[in-house]
């Protein structure tokens, strides 16, 4: 059966929307019997190293204030990555996350079969929602794209 | 009898960001004679239907609540929270433990983000009898890294304020590649065969001690880590067991030196030869007793190698 798009998106995001989330609802028909998930950001690594001294400084000195000596080496923190995940929620139930650092993501879910991290189960028709869990930004922008799509 | 069982707390697997299959793990975790393992992916329940398949040591299933705020732990609980969603800690909390689960805080002072993400745990807990464990080893070497040993003192700090909170090894283990001291873990003091539910009840009960091979058996009156004895002249009964340090001495070598007896206010009220002994303390009402082990490893000191959860009088 011929997949349809049930959302597509592309969001920049930028260090200020560390720590929060981003959600993207989407509609499910009747009949549905799988969902694919397309998903990539971009960049990945902070390339940037004097910011990157200054993240991890500032980390440092906000988590560790009484051991800043006993973290000499600010290379071993380095490259500072993006890291922005998945959860699925269906109409009635959280169907899973993908807590994974891969920058590039396919996933699928159904009844049968669900990528590690979902569960799997009826993919039922409704207001299902997507969410870009945003841990952290560190690059100036970060662009998020997502597909999803359907198949009866 | 009471046996103490190696186990390790803290697992992830290709269900969220390890390497590992869950057979994989399952199969490293025989390699590495543990008896139990918690299953703990990040922010999922997705890997526990693999465990049925595979798994030939007991599995407690769990979930590590990665949150922008702090790591949860989860152990055996009948439903999930929306763990990026947190508005009240000490509620969400209360949801585990109502469900039936178990809560443990994760590396309480491991860096946070952007290095770890959310790895620092802030949350501003108001009732801390909502936490049955904190993992206060995670990794590393116990005291020689920043993060532990702050998370140690921390503990310890709860324990005078009366909270009775189960110390735990975790080492977050999401691969083989890097692991470091092999034989590191928690063992669980379990009387017969090792179950999940044993598992739990002892990480819930607090017979637990974090080792990195030798075991240290300590008993007063048939009493052990986690039990309550009437305070007064006590008499410990101390024995060292070091068969799970032979299993890894390719690996790396311990030596037992000291015993020390850690009480309120991380007062040491004990320190002696690392032996098989009978020692004999004046315990106080409303105190705790932990013993620790300090000696070489790979000939080196000063090093904790084991430390047992509290005595309490």
């Amino acid at each position: 059966m011929a997949k349809i798009v049930l959302a597509e998106a592309e969001i920049c995001l930028s260090p200020e929307d560390s720590k929060s989330n981003r959600y993207i609802p989407f509609t499910v028909p009747e009949g549905t019997e799988r969902l694919f998930i397309t998903y990539s950001y971009s960049p990945k690594n902070l390339e940037d190293k004097e910011k990157s001294y200054e993240l991890i400084r500032e980390n440092i000195l906000r988590d560790a204030p009484e051991d800043t000596d006993r973290y000499p080496d600010y290379e071993e923190f380095m490259p500072l990555k993006n890291l922005v995940t998945l959860s699925l929620d269906s109409p009635a139930e959280f169907r899973g996350a993908a807590h994974r650092h891969d920058e590039k993501q396919y996933h699928e879910i159904g009844e049968n079969f669900a990528s590690p991290g979902f569960l799997k189960g009826k993919t039922a028709a409704g207001e299902w929602r997507l969410s870009l869990n945003i841990h952290a930004v560190v690059t100036d922008i970060c662009t998020c794209r997502i597909k999803i799509e359907g198949e009866a | 009898m009471k046996k103490w069982y190696p186990c390790e707390l803290h697992c992830h697997t290709l269900h969220s960001d390890g390497s590992f299959s869950v057979k994989e793990l399952l199969d490293t975790a025989e390699a590495r004679h543990l008896s139990g393992i918690c299953l703990t992916d990040h922010n999922t329940v997705s890997g526990w239907d693999e465990v049925d398949l595979y798994a030939r040591i007991p599995v407690l299933k769990g979930t590590e609540y990665t949150t922008y705020h702090g790591h949860i732990l989860s152990l055996n609980a009948g439903r999930m929270i929306d763990c990026f969603n947190i508005c009240d800690i000490d509620k969400e909390l209360r949801a585990i433990r109502e469900s039936g689960g178990l809560v443990g805080m994760a590396h309480p002072y491991q860096l946070g983000t952007p290095i770890c993400t959310g790895g620092r745990w802030d949350y501003d807990v108001k009732d801390f009898s909502l936490i049955n464990y904190m993992e206060i080893w995670s990794e590393g070497e116990m005291l020689m890294t920043p993060a532990n040993c702050r998370a140690r003192k921390w503990w310890l700090s709860l324990l005078d304020k009366g909270y009775r909170i189960t110390p735990t090894f975790g080492r977050d283990w999401h691969r083989t590649k890097g692991n470091k001291l092999l034989g590191a873990c928690t063992l669980l003091h379990i009387d017969g065969e090792i179950t999940a539910e044993k598992m739990k009840s002892a990480i819930k009960e607090g017979r637990t001690q974090l080792s990195l091979g030798i075991t240290l058996n300590v008993s007063a009156d048939g009493k052990a880590p986690g039990d309550r004895i009437s305070s007064g002249k006590t008499v410990f009964r101390i024995s060292l067991d070091r068969s799970r340090a032979e299993l890894f001495a390719d690996e790396y070598t311990l030596c037992a030196e000291t015993v020390k007896v850690i009480t309120n206010g991380d007062t040491t009220v004990y320190e002696g030869k690392a032996e098989n002994c009978e020692l004999t303390l004046e315990t106080k009402e409303n105190s705790y007793y932990v013993f620790e082990l300090w000696g070489r490893l790979n000939g080196e000191g000063n090093h904790l190698i084991s430390l047992s959860a509290p005595i309490y009088a």
